[in-house]
This record gives C-alpha cells, sequence and structure tokens, in this order.
C-alpha cells in the first residue's frame, strides 16, 4: 500500500460514495451551526426535507451574540439568536445560546465539550472552522447551499485538496506565541499560498505548542487560503481530550488511543508542497496592512516601495492609504485608539493568562475589551483571578461570544479608528466600516494597551 | 436550490485589477442577516466601491446597474478569500453577474459559486492578454462546453475547470437529489462507523443530559 498523509487517511475514512468526476461525497461526524446559518436552515425548509442526523448537529450562539451590556443591537440582530433555538427547537437539536453554561464560539465551545475528535470530519458555516483540525480533525467551512446538503444528509460532496506540509522546527523565543508563528507563516507562503491545499502542520516546534495555542495555529490557515489546517494527534491532544463532556469514556477510550495513534502522516508519504520553516529566531509579529499576509517583526517597519513593481506598488499604497501609514515607518512608532483580545483565534484561558501577565505590569491607555471564548474559559478566568487583573488595568471584561472580531453584535471599531486585535483578519472594515485592524498575539496585544502604540511585549516583560 | 444552467453567454466584462479581494468587500458583515429572498441588490462592494471611487477616483456604477446583466467581473488574485459567507455569491447574482474571471479564487467560495450556479473562470498566463483585449471592448463571449472566452478583438482565450464543477453548472442542479439516493449507503456507512468508531457516530455526555 502506498504511503499515505494523514490528509489522506482522514479522507479515506469518510468517504461514502465516489463519483466517475472525481468527487466523492464525504461522510460528516459533527456539525456545528451557529446564529448566522440561518439561511441554511431556509434552504432545507424550501426543500421540504428534514434533517438526517440532528444527533450530530450542535448549534451555538456566537456571531450575533451581546457580549457587553448597554451595546445597542437593532432589532433584526437580537432576533437570530431566537431564530436558531426555534430551529434547534423544531430540528431537536443541542443548542446553546445566551445565558447556557455552554455559551461562547462554536470553536472554542466544541473542543473544550470533547465534541470535536480526531479522525472526525467536522463542517461549520465558517471559515474559521479549520481550528478543529489541531485536534487532528478534517475540519472547513462551509457555505448555506452546502449547511442544507449536510442537514438533509449528514455528507457533503468534495473535491480532494492538495496536500501541504508545512514543517516547524525550533524553540520560540520569549515573548513570542502561536499567533506569532502562525502570522509569520502566512507572511512566507502568502494569503493565497494554501489555497486549493489542506495544511499539516508538524515539526518539533507545532509538536511543543499547547492544545489551545495549535488551535490559533489551525484556525488561521483559512488566512492561507487552506480550508483546513490540520495536526496528527499526540499526547497532548489526548491529555487534552480526556476528561471532557463528551469524549468517550472507558473501554472506547481505550479504542479511541489505538485509533488516534495511527491518525499520522506515514513517513514517505509524499506531499504537492513540503516546506520547512526555523522559528528559533521569530519575533513578536503583527500586520500592518489589510491582508493576513502583511506580517512583520514588531522590531520592523512598514514596506518600503522604492523597488517594487508597478502593480504591487499600487495594492500596496492603496493598504497603507486605508491603514494611514507610510512606507518605511517603523510600526512601533503607530500610535492606536484601542484592543482587543478575543475571537476564535485567541480567547483560550491560555491567551488570557499571557494577556493578564502584562496587564497586571500597568495600565490600559487606551479602550481595551477582552471576551473569552467561552462560559468555561470565563469562570476559569474568574477563578484564576485574571478578570480582575483585566479590570484593575483598565481593561473591559466581557462575556462570551464572537465580539469585535467580526463585529455584527454591535462592537465596531469606530471609522478611522486604529485597532490592535487579537482576531484572524485585518481586511477593510472587517472590525466595523471604516476600521483600521492590525493583527497581534495576546502579549502583543496587551503590552499596546498599556502603552497606547504597538508595542514589542519584550520591553514590558 | 436549482439554478438555470450555464453555458453560453453574452456579456460585458468589467474589470478590478486588485488581489485579494475578499469576502467582507463583496458583502459587508452588517449585511448578512438578510435571508435569501430578500436578496442583495444594491449592496454588492457596498463599502469597497465607495473607497475605490474616493481614493482612486474609479467610477463603479456598473456594479450595482442592474439592466446590463449579464455582468462577468475580471479580478486578480485570490478573489472570494476570507469568510464562507455565500452572500457573497448571492450579492454578485442578485447584481446581474453570472460569471467571475481572476487569477485565482478563495476555496470556499468556489464552492459556493457553483452551487449557485455563478461561473468562475481562472485564468492565469492569460489573464493579461485577455485583459488587454477588453481595453477596446468589454464584450465577451463565453462558452462553458467549449472552454473558450471569446472577446471582440477576435481573440478566443481558452480555460481550464474542473470537471466536476463544469457538469453541475451545465446541468444546473445541486447534488442534494443526487445525494438523497444514496441514503442506502449513507446508512450502511453509518453502521460500518458505528462499529469502528462508535464515539464518533454517537456522542454521548458524561454525566446528566444536556440542556436543549
Amino acid at each position: 500500500m502506498t504511503a499515505q498523509t494523514l490528509y489522506d487517511k482522514l479522507w479515506a475514512s469518510h468517504v461514502v460514495d465516489s463519483r466517475s468526476d472525481g468527487s466523492d461525497l464525504l461522510y460528516v461526524d459533527r456539525h456545528y451551526v451557529h446564529d448566522a446559518c440561518s439561511q441554511g436552515f431556509d434552504f432545507l425548509d424550501q426543500s421540504g426535507l428534514s434533517m438526517h442526523r440532528a444527533d450530530l448537529t450542535f448549534g451555538m450562539e456566537d456571531h450575533y451574540i451581546a457580549t457587553r451590556s448597554g451595546i445597542s443591537r437593532p432589532e433584526k440582530i437580537i432576533s437570530l439568536g431566537g431564530v436558531l433555538a426555534a430551529n434547534a427547537a423544531r430540528h431537536r437539536f443541542s443548542s446553546f445560546g445566551q445565558g447556557s453554561a455552554f455559551q461562547g464560539i462554536a470553536h472554542v465551545v466544541c473542543p473544550e465539550l470533547g465534541l470535536t475528535l480526531p479522525g472526525a470530519l467536522v463542517v461549520c458555516g465558517d471559515s474559521h472552522t479549520a481550528t478543529h483540525g489541531a485536534l487532528g480533525s478534517l475540519a472547513f467551512g462551509v457555505g448555506a447551499s452546502e449547511i442544507a446538503h449536510v442537514l438533509a444528509t449528514q455528507t457533503i460532496w468534495q473535491r480532494k485538496s492538495k496536500s501541504m506540509r508545512l514543517c516547524v522546527e525550533g524553540t520560540l523565543g520569549i515573548g513570542v506565541s502561536a499567533k506569532d508563528l502562525i502570522l509569520f507563516l502566512i507572511g512566507q507562503i502568502g494569503a493565497r499560498g494554501g489555497t486549493g491545499s489542506v495544511i499539516e502542520y508538524a515539526g518539533s516546534a507545532i509538536a511543543a505548542l499547547s492544545m489551545e495555542a495549535r488551535m490559533t495555529v489551525s484556525n488561521m490557515s483559512i488566512e492561507a487560503g487552506a480550508k483546513s489546517g490540520i495536526m496528527g494527534p499526540d499526547s497532548t491532544t489526548s491529555a487534552y481530550l480526556a476528561s471532557r463532556l463528551f469524549t468517550p469514556a472507558g473501554q472506547q477510550w481505550d479504542q479511541a488511543q489505538q485509533a488516534w495513534a495511527a491518525l499520522v502522516s506515514d513517513v514517505d508519504a509524499v506531499f504537492d508542497h513540503d516546506q520547512l520553516f526555523d522559528v528559533s529566531s521569530l519575533e513578536p509579529t503583527v500586520t500592518w496592512g489589510t491582508s493576513p499576509q502583511t506580517g512583520i517583526p514588531i522590531t520592523g517597519c512598514v514596506p518600503d516601495l522604492t523597488n517594487s513593481d508597478e502593480s504591487n506598488r499600487q495594492q500596496m499604497m492603496a493598504m497603507m492609504n486605508y491603514m494611514g501609514l507610510e512606507p518605511k515607518k517603523p510600526i512601533r512608532e503607530v500610535s492606536i485608539d484601542q484592543v482587543f483580545i478575543g475571537s476564535c483565534t485567541n480567547s483560550r484561558i491560555e491567551d488570557l493568562r499571557l494577556a493578564a501577565s502584562v496587564a497586571k505590569k500597568g495600565r490600559a491607555k487606551v479602550p481595551t475589551l477582552v471576551v473569552p471564548g467561552s462560559t468555561s474559559v470565563q469562570k476559569q478566568a474568574q477563578q484564576e483571578g485574571l478578570d480582575q487583573i483585566f479590570k484593575e488595568a483598565g481593561f473591559e471584561w466581557a462575556t462570551p461570544g464572537c465580539s469585535m472580531c467580526v463585529a455584527m453584535n454591535g462592537d465596531l471599531v469606530a471609522p478611522g479608528k486604529r485597532c490592535v486585535s487579537t482576531s484572524n483578519r485585518n481586511f477593510m472594515g472587517r472590525q466595523g466600516q471604516g476600521s483600521r485592524t492590525h493583527l497581534a498575539s495576546p502579549l502583543t496585544a496587551a503590552a499596546s494597551a498599556l502603552t497606547g502604540r504597538l508595542t514589542d511585549v519584550r520591553e514590558v516583560l | 436550490m436549482q439554478f438555470q444552467p450555464v453555458n453560453h453567454l453574452e456579456g460585458l466584462c468589467y474589470t478590478l485589477a486588485i488581489d485579494h479581494i475578499d469576502t467582507d468587500q463583496v458583502i459587508p458583515a452588517r449585511f448578512l442577516h438578510r435571508s435569501r429572498s430578500e436578496g442583495f441588490r444594491g449592496l454588492l462592494f457596498h463599502d469597497f466601491s465607495g473607497l475605490l471611487a474616493d481614493k482612486q477616483g474609479l467610477d463603479l456604477s456598473w456594479v450595482s446597474d442592474i439592466n446590463q446583466t449579464p455582468k462577468m467581473l475580471l479580478a486578480g488574485e485570490n478573489f472570494g478569500c476570507g469568510s464562507s459567507r455565500e452572500h457573497a455569491v448571492w450579492a454578485l447574482i442578485d447584481n446581474g453577474f453570472k460569471v467571475i474571471i481572476a487569477k485565482s479564487f478563495g476555496d470556499i467560495f468556489y464552492g459556493n459559486a457553483v452551487n449557485n450556479g455563478l461561473l468562475l473562470i481562472r485564468l492565469t498566463d492569460l489573464w493579461s492578454s485577455f485583459s488587454e483585449s477588453l481595453v477596446t471592448n468589454k464584450t465577451v463571449q463565453v462558452k462553458l462546453d467549449h472552454q473558450t472566452l471569446l472577446t471582440k478583438d477576435g481573440k478566443i482565450h481558452p480555460f481550464e475547470i474542473d470537471e466536476f464543477f463544469k457538469n453541475m453548472l451545465l446541468k444546473g442542479a445541486q447534488e442534494i437529489d443526487i445525494t438523497l439516493s444514496l441514503k442506502d449507503k449513507i446508512c450502511a456507512f453509518e453502521i460500518k462507523q458505528t462499529q469502528q468508531f462508535p464515539w464518533l457516530q454517537h456522542p454521548t455526555a458524561r454525566i446528566q443530559p444536556l440542556e436543549k
């Protein structure tokens, strides 16, 4: 038998049927739906179809949910959580909304609950579904038509992507975290470097990451263009999953350990693209532009366009104009208006511990919002006193949801304002019309909050 | 959802020679609460076109002019990158676009487009010559079955397309009916999965039943 990649194995174990045109019908083990998926249910209803496996479907109210009091949300927006709840009641699937013990972001809560497991195929109507790949599952975002198809059949037609391995070696330095690592990788391969591929992350630097940190990396695979970013499960994965609510117990747990041990790329497996990186000298990384591929070291400068070709120069200038920056400006000299710490990229307990370790060294100079990714993260943080540290530093402590990452719940960055954000996208208008976003790690974001400018956290630590 | 089969089309092709036009530019998040039946007319490139008009002096009145349908769009690298919102495809369709031509597309956007009968054409080496052909006359004739784009200067620009997607567009139907006819195979898979990986088929809470 020919050597297989992890992706090959995950794919092969989900094929229900194959067609001569090269497409495969894949079985979906977990379908997460959220409050911005209502059109998928509309399509199901319009087709007169019912759900095939409500017991493999889990609802999470996250995109539109209010995360702090006093923010006005239009009636229509407020009603959308109710639409999800009504669909859940009608189709009889579990769904977690405002005030639930499991309120939070799907990509934070579902791994926490042990719903996402190694070897599973996971889909959700959200491109950051790639997050779940960190646990050794094949996970990708889908659109509304595909949501309806999965609701009705628990399957999805797919063409197999190419395989890409990013082998990351070395030890991360002080003040450098998984977020810096993934921003660096996206900068290296480009925002479309992974398009048409599924990325497998490997190497000693990945193996050394905690489960939370690995999710940060997989989460941003889509920002490099890849639908999925997978990692082979190991002892870190099993330790993370061991006591989760939906993790298999007893004999099934032992069986699962055996099954998960096989979820590795064979030693002689061949990838369509295979690239090696060393991150030993990586510095804290922030983006300067409106594409996630614009990461630069915090000690660096906005690019010099002197030697750029005309087309590239124009596009770079357009980004600089939007961002209110000029070529060669040292990024550490850029003043900011606010900070957001949260999102499915960086709202897990470890992220908040990192942010708090910096927050306790000073006081916020700009408005800073901290939004935990789930109720369990929120409670854990409160038990550890992190919320107190944030409050004493003048940071606002909110309740779980997507919040200012996607700016659909009324938490907006105002036009022209500059936000250092631990989220995943710096697209024009992403955090509100006219907003300017610098993507950064929780450490960098917290350090920048204390100084009011983009800051090298190593000055503070 | 059914859509009209796509094969031969003629229309004007407009150019946005910009890379990485993400789905937030195609349709900002604040419009995503709209249902498919409410539609997205006048919302395509809502904030983006304003930025291009203000900063670069471009006239983008064609974006929401639906009298010109069918329209086509030529863009740069990685068109439709970012979010999985199918609204991006709907916004293009609702404003009269039938064909998008680009150097490359976001993967999720690509799948969403096919599911709605929006033809996406990748041009790599031929992108520049096609773009030049549009300078004097924007009219383009698309033949999906022949995989060609014909411009008014008489040039034929061939393109590659995946057979799977080509067939879907030519047939004009999503796969759901086919899939429903495979129910026996799906059920057989579930039985096999239950034997091999019961934890995947039957997620069971370790403690008391979940609140609904």
